[in-house]
Formats: C-alpha cells, structure tokens, sequence
C-alpha cells in the first residue's frame, strides 16, 4: 500500500466525489489530456491536527502539575452541573477543585458552581456546539491551578459534536439520566465510545419512568466494552459515594512527575 | 456545526502546503474519511464550500476518500467489517473489538495546477 495515500499497490486510486465516481491514476508527473501541469503537494496530517497538538500540550500540562482532568459531556439536562454541585460540596476538604463551564450563553452554570467557593471559569460559545482545546488552554492559563488538584471541564451540552473534540483530559464522563432513552448508547455511539465512565443519572425517578437500568448497561457495554458505569442520584445521594471513590481512585493512581 | 471547524482546518492547511509566491491554482484536496470518524460528508462539503471563497482555494473541490470500517475481536480474533460502533463479531457475537480502520480523518494533499 502506498503511504502517502493508502491506493492499491499497482497506483490505481478511486476517490469518491458524492454525484460521480470518477477513476483517478495515481501520477505525480502530469495529467491527462490537457496542456497544464498538475503537481501534488502532499500534506499527511489529520484534519483535527492543531486541536490534537493543543489537547497534547494540555495533557503535559495536567501531567506536570498532577492534576486530573474530566471531561464531563452529555445532552443538555442530564445533570451535570448538579453533580458537580453534590461532588464539590461533598469533597470540598479532601481535594483542590477547578471547573471549566462551557455553554453557549450566560453564567447560569458558573455562577451555581461559585457559590460551592469553588474557583471557576465560563467559556461562552456562542454558536459553537463543543469545547475545543484552545479554549481550555486559555481557561487553565487563567486559572493557575495548583499541583495535585482536579479540574472538571463541563462541555457543552450535546451527545454529538464534543466527542469529536480532545481537550487534553485524562478521563471522559458521559452522563445519561434515566428520563432519556435506555438505547441512547446506540444511538449517540461516538460519545459513548470516546467516554471512560458513565454515569446514569436521576435514579431515584426509576419508578416513575419505563427506563430499563439493565438495557442501557447493555446497549453501552455494545458500543464500548470497557465503559465503566455507575448509577446516582444527585438528589437523593444514592451511589455517589461509589462516584467519589471511582474519583479518589483517579486521583490516586496519578504519578507525580 | 462542527463540520465548519474542520473545514476551516482543511483550508487553513491547504493554503499552508501552497509554496510561497507560487501561480498555481488549487484545483482539489485529497482527504481521507473513515465511515466510523462522526463526519458528516455532505455538511462538509457545503461548508467548505462556503469558506473557500475569496482564499487561494476557491477553485478546489473536496477529493474524499471514505476509508471503510474495520473491527478485530477481541476473544477469536477475527477480523470483520463494521459500519457502524455496537455490532457484534460475526463468528462468536462478542462485542469486545478493536476497531483498526474507519476512525480516519485526514488530509492527504492538494494537486495545483503550475
């Protein structure tokens, strides 16, 4: 196989233009029948190639301060601004909390998580549908994070487009709660197979909604084998202790540099 | 849209690879797509036809290569296409794989015409 391309060993390439499939020999000296002179200039990078090289300075950045970085992403409404609200509440005199909120306006999400006192940043999107990793460089160069903390990057609320994104973190948290769909998993595969852990949230609406616990296990284990999955519940406080040990363990297993 | 991002990406790298003080025209992209990568074919191609306007890619279509979908089980080791994530292994209905080919996105070249 060519590596500059992927064609056929013998040169004969076929790209796909949706409307017409045209033949295309692979040939870098010149070009059919006319008298111009095409010329190939080979490029070989991945088309997320900046946003990949500012999640990697990320990631060395969260390494050299020790620091462990979540990715939190879900559908709008899932919960995750109320579990961080329960999760830095509850562990406030155990660990060093950062979070960075994105969403596509206001300081709704912020101003909730201030009043935990805990140090905060709003990217405002505007029309954008995800985080990229720029914002978060400029998010954390602004906060000056000390070394051993944790930083939650809440992305903005959507199952598509963020899964599409790195931004430097050491684990991805999709959250789904049980008033979704139990085979959302199928059908937001992308998220769910770029996650670390899920979190099935608002557990204590089991009996009031058809949510099967056990199918949506199921239909996420399909997707990514090696989901781990936890169930909570943010208002009552069922299995959020399961939540800050699968933390601590995080944190814990992190090696100082 | 993300799609936009990325064709912004795509842009921004072709008029990189355009050699300095050069005539030619580009006259189209090579990209490479994996059917598993979350890209919307059609979306990225309206929006790259929108922001090549007025930059040294004005001229240039999307040349797409869309590389199919492929899985090695993870308990029998088979390899087998996958169009799609959430499918089994086809010889022991496993769903522990390794996708190996379909995640790709990238851009292979440009052809300019001197």
């Amino acid at each position: 196989m060519c590596a500059t391309c992927g064609c056929d060993a013998d040169g004969n390439v076929t790209m796909h233009e949706p409307g017409h499939e045209p033949e295309h020999s692979h040939d870098h000296d010149g070009h059919h029948s006319n008298h111009h002179h095409k010329k190939v200039v080979d490029i070989e990078k991945d088309i997320l190639h900046e946003n990949d090289l500012l999640a990697a300075r990320n990631r060395g950045y969260f390494e050299a301060k020790n620091m462990l970085a979540l990715n939190l992403v879900s559908s709008p409404g899932s919960g995750k601004t109320s579990l961080l609200e329960r999760t830095l509440t509850d562990l406030k005199d155990e660990l060093d909390f950062y979070v960075i909120e994105g969403d596509q306006q206001t300081t709704n999400d912020a101003d909730r998580i201030h009043a935990t006192g805990t140090k905060v940043v709003q990217i405002n999107t505007g029309k954008g549908c995800h985080l990229d990793a720029h914002m978060v460089l400029h998010a954390v160069q602004g906060m000056k994070p000390k070394q051993n903390s944790v930083l939650f990057i809440e992305n903005v609320g959507n199952l598509i487009c963020p899964a599409m994104f790195d931004l430097g973190e050491n684990e991805r948290v999709v959250i789904i709660s049980v008033t979704e769909g139990d085979d959302k998993p199928l059908k937001y595969p992308d998220m769910f197979y770029s996650s670390t852990l899920c979190i099935i949230n608002k557990t204590d609406l089991l009996p009031y909604v058809p949510f099967d616990i056990e199918k949506v296990k199921a239909n996420a284990r399909k997707v990514n084998h090696k989901l781990a999955i936890i169930e909570v519940s943010c208002t009552s406080g069922e299995g959020l202790q399961i939540w800050y040990d699968w933390l601590k363990s995080k944190v814990l297993t992190q090696e100082p540099v | 849209m993300h799609e936009l991002s990325l064709a912004q990406s795509i842009l921004s790298a072709a008029e990189n690879a355009v050699p300095e003080n050069s005539i030619a025209v580009v006259i189209s992209v090579g990209l490479q797509i994996g059917e598993l990568s979350g890209v919307e074919i059609e979306s990225l191609e309206f929006a790259f036809s929108v922001i090549k306007a007025d930059t040294l890619l004005q001229n240039a279509e999307l040349n797409i290569q869309i590389i199919k979908g492929e899985a090695a089980c993870a308990e029998c080791k088979k390899i087998f296409p996958v169009s799609s994530y959430g499918i089994s292994c086809p010889q022991c209905k496993s769903y522990s794989m390794k996708i190996l080919k379909g995640r790709e996105m990238r851009i292979l070249n440009i052809v300019v015409d001197e």
